[in-house]
């Protein structure tokens, strides 16, 4: 009763439902996450809308800038009256509004950014004023760095490979990899024989390549999102150094990457959700897939055949919205988000990207997208591709999602 | 090779030359008419407003500056615009795109760095790229008194700590480098705020790029926020104004323009130059409060960077070098321009047109728009200010 009444006073019905999405304009991965949200947005008002309601979508870029991010966040608040934000790149940015949409008690759903400290550090450690944020997608820093240590282990079975070359951006994203990627790579019985946090604002790649070839690594293990490893993979081919490159590099997810460097990146491996759309992470991947590169097949701007990891969880994020909607009987969230936050707790929706739970107020990451595990616990929703051609990947981990097996650099065959 | 080099020197020539005379003709077919037009039409009010501008001659005129009846009318239009902004904007808002009482706010921020570089670079003549270092010192004592001594410290203890930081920095970088002459000033206060720099993302400690999310804003409500940045900004304008037509200010201007006939006269232009750097370093420390206040991060890039520093001094060369109104001004144009007016552009495309404008105020109006506004306003019936 109070419920259908605050509904009422909102207005939330009479206005309609208005979205609010959030991403860098000028990356690949924002414009991925624009194409998604208008797809998923334009696929739900057709098939009977958001409780019955038709929703708009306005885009504003955060220029992967905080401030520029807070601008357009308060705009869309105070001016559009949004009923959800969702999108944020870069976990600064996405830091940044976090209190602003607390303030209005507008849901937001982050779909780019995976520092832990995005959940623990708010709705972890003050759950009442953060409770209005989730966070679809990728797992969080903390899961990535254990499913990344078990890939390694699943390396050392497939090549003898034990010896690790570790690699990161020095920025708060890979805080968690530099914590726990030591313990977790020395609980499986790997050795890291260099490592090394290098500067975001350009490094030389010449000096890092010597280092790592003098110690002896069987691979890298890099986590790049800030820097572009083009450079080092050119390098790579050129010197055919005698290690593997693997990991997380956020460039290397744009599907015309390798073409871009010429096929540098043949053997490069990165973990992202979504697998590049390569597999069937569900029975809703391929589907998603094929309608989005025929969607966008002629456009100007990349991402053409696939969206990027974003995107994926972007799509998935306004599904879920729509679940927790429907079932609220409103779309007025902003007047009624305890009901909204307790609809959000019990989806269960299955995705493009994996299957959608999320973390209680009483976990330790509450409001965040859960891992799935399989039955000896190993992470699953965290696949990783390999460019195997100058458009081809596939996706080598894990075994469920495999379309086949990690390859050795042509020149270690 | 030289015969290269004469050729572009002799097109260099020829295209100055070219755009010389071109100018020459825009001045005296289009803007001396229309200035010409909007005398007559201004000198009528100009002679109404007199008697009240008088009366303010007479009683405030020696603390803050004469003005002519226009003059006046302006300064009051202006005033009544920012004080009553908070309840116009949000309606014109929309025409220029939304959100600008948050750019109105951000404005008064600026508006206080640039006043305050003013009244040390633009009016003693020593230029300093450095001026961020003092706002960064003010952003980060607040950060780190709230991260590492009390979360729940009140604004006017870790406000009036960080001022005094901001003024120490100042005195830190002034004392040693305003004994020298020439460019040497310069160029070390460019390297403080490159050292600056460097220091807050070489330690986690002090926050790295992404600095530091814990301090909270003042508040998200529009309208009070701007008035929590602009009703300051207000009062450092007043302050400054009277600081600088004081002694004091002429000393300042004197040492630019002679510093050896100031030493003559028996003053020491050292001493006055720390004067002005310390007058400085404080409204800096303040502004640096108002923006941790307004965005609720303190970071490299929002505090720190070397584009801060020069982007106070694009703000103040747009208004006007030594006027502390024509920063002020400035700042509302730059802030408007580049969050209003071209908020459609990619930032490195509106940074483009925004240095644009700046290269265009020093080629053709090197005192600044504002300045050159107030001495037209100051001669409409043909007397000069």
């Amino acid at each position: 009763m109070a419920t259908t009444f605050a509904g009422c006073l909102g207005g939330g019905g009479s206005d309609g439902l208005t979205i609010g999405h959030l991403a860098p304009m000028s990356n690949p991965l924002g414009i991925g996450s624009k194409r998604t949200v208008d797809m998923a947005v334009e696929e739900l008002n057709d098939d009977g809308g958001f409780n019955g309601e038709q929703a708009t979508v306005i885009t504003k870029d955060t220029r992967t800038d905080p401030s520029e991010a807070q601008s357009v966040t308060e705009e869309l608040i105070q001016q559009e009256d949004v009923d959800l934000l969702i999108g944020t790149f870069n976990s600064e940015t996405t830091q940044s509004i976090l209190d602003l949409t607390a303030e209005f008690d507008v849901p937001f759903m982050i779909t780019g950014s995976a520092a832990p400290s995005l959940v623990t550090d708010y709705a972890g450690s003050d759950y009442d004023t953060y409770k209005n944020v989730f966070r679809i997608g990728p797992i969080n820093s903390d899961f990535q760095a254990e499913s990344i240590a078990d890939y390694c282990a699943y390396l050392n079975d497939q090549h003898d490979w034990d010896r690790v070359a570790f690699l990161r951006d020095q920025a708060e994203w890979t805080e968690p990899f530099g914590e726990q990627i030591p313990g977790l790579l020395s609980e499986r019985d790997l050795e890291i024989v260099y490592q090394d946090a290098l500067s975001i604002e350009g490094t030389d790649f010449g000096p890092v390549m010597s280092d790592v070839n003098e110690s002896d690594a069987d691979f890298v293990l890099r986590f790049f999102a800030h820097i572009d490893g083009g450079d080092m993979l050119t390098r790579w081919h050129e010197g055919q150094y005698d290690f593997g490159i693997e990991g997380v590099h956020v460039s290397g997810m744009l599907p015309s990457y390798n073409e871009l460097y010429d096929g540098a990146a043949t053997y490069e491996t990165t973990a992202q959700s979504g697998a590049a759309g390569v597999t069937s992470i569900t029975e809703r991947t391929q589907p998603f897939v094929e309608a989005y590169s025929s969607r966008y097949q002629d456009a100007d701007e990349a991402p053409i055949r696939a969206p990027m990891y974003m995107g994926f969880n972007t799509y998935d994020g306004i599904h879920v919205f729509k679940e927790a909607i429907d079932s609220l009987e409103t779309t007025d969230t902003r007047n009624n988000l305890d009901d909204f936050v307790g609809e959000m707790l019990d989806v269960d929706v299955t995705g493009v990207a994996g299957q959608l739970r999320f973390y209680g107020p009483d976990s330790d990451y509450p409001h965040d997208v859960r891992e799935e595990r399989r039955a000896d616990g190993t992470i699953t929703n965290y696949p990783v591709t390999q460019w195997v051609g100058p458009e081809e990947s596939e996706c080598v981990y894990p075994d469920e999602h495999r379309t086949a097996d990690h390859q050795l650099p042509s020149w270690m065959q | 090779m030289i015969s290269t080099i004469l050729l572009l020197g002799t097109v260099c020539s020829t295209v100055t030359g070219r755009l010389g005379r071109v100018a020459g003709t825009l001045r005296r077919q289009v803007l001396w008419p229309v200035g010409r037009t909007l005398e007559r039409l201004l000198a009528p009010i100009d002679r109404v407003l007199d008697p009240v501008a008088d009366g303010y001659n007479r009683s405030l005129g020696p603390y803050f500056g004469e003005m002519s009846g226009l003059q006046f009318g302006v300064i009051a239009v202006s005033v009544a615009g920012l004080l009553t902004a908070g309840y116009w904007a949000p309606m014109v808002g929309p025409l220029l795109g939304g959100g600008l009482l948050r750019t109105l706010a951000l404005a008064s921020i600026w508006a206080i760095f640039a006043m305050s570089w003013d009244i040390q670079s633009g009016y003693t003549g020593y230029i300093s790229f450095g001026h961020s270092a003092l706002s960064g010192a003010a952003g980060y004592t607040t950060a780190l008194l709230i991260v590492h001594v009390d979360p729940t410290l009140s604004i006017w203890v870790t406000g009036s700590v960080s001022v005094l930081a901001a003024l120490v920095v100042g005195l830190l970088i002034a004392l040693p480098t305003l004994r020298l002459e020439g460019p040497y000033f310069s160029l070390i206060t460019f390297v403080a705020v490159l050292l600056f720099y460097r220091l807050t993302t070489a330690f986690s400690s002090l926050g790295g790029i992404p600095g530091f999310g814990q301090p909270d804003v003042f508040t998200w409500d529009p309208m009070l926020r701007y008035y929590y940045m602009a009703i300051p900004m207000l009062l450092i304008a007043l302050a400054l104004t009277f600081m600088a037509r004081s002694n004091l200010g002429m000393i300042l201007i004197a040492i630019r323009e002679n510093e050896p006939a100031v030493s003559a006269a028996g003053l020491n232009p050292t001493k006055f130059k720390l004067w002005s750097f310390m007058l400085s370093s404080v409204p800096m420390g303040i502004g640096g409060v108002l923006l941790v206040g307004f965005t609720g991060n303190v970071d490299p890039s929002t505090f720190v960077v070397v584009d801060n520093s020069i982007e106070m001094i694009a703000i103040a060369v747009i208004g006007g070098m030594s006027s502390i109104l024509g920063p002020l001004g400035g700042a509302f144009l730059f802030e408007v321009l580049n969050h209003q007016v071209l908020h459609g552009y990619s930032t490195p495309v509106r940074y483009l047109f925004l240095w644009l404008i700046v290269l265009f105020v020093l080629v053709f109006a090197r005192d600044g728009l504002f300045r050159a506004i107030w001495h037209r306003l100051g001669a409409v019936r043909g007397e000069s200010e």
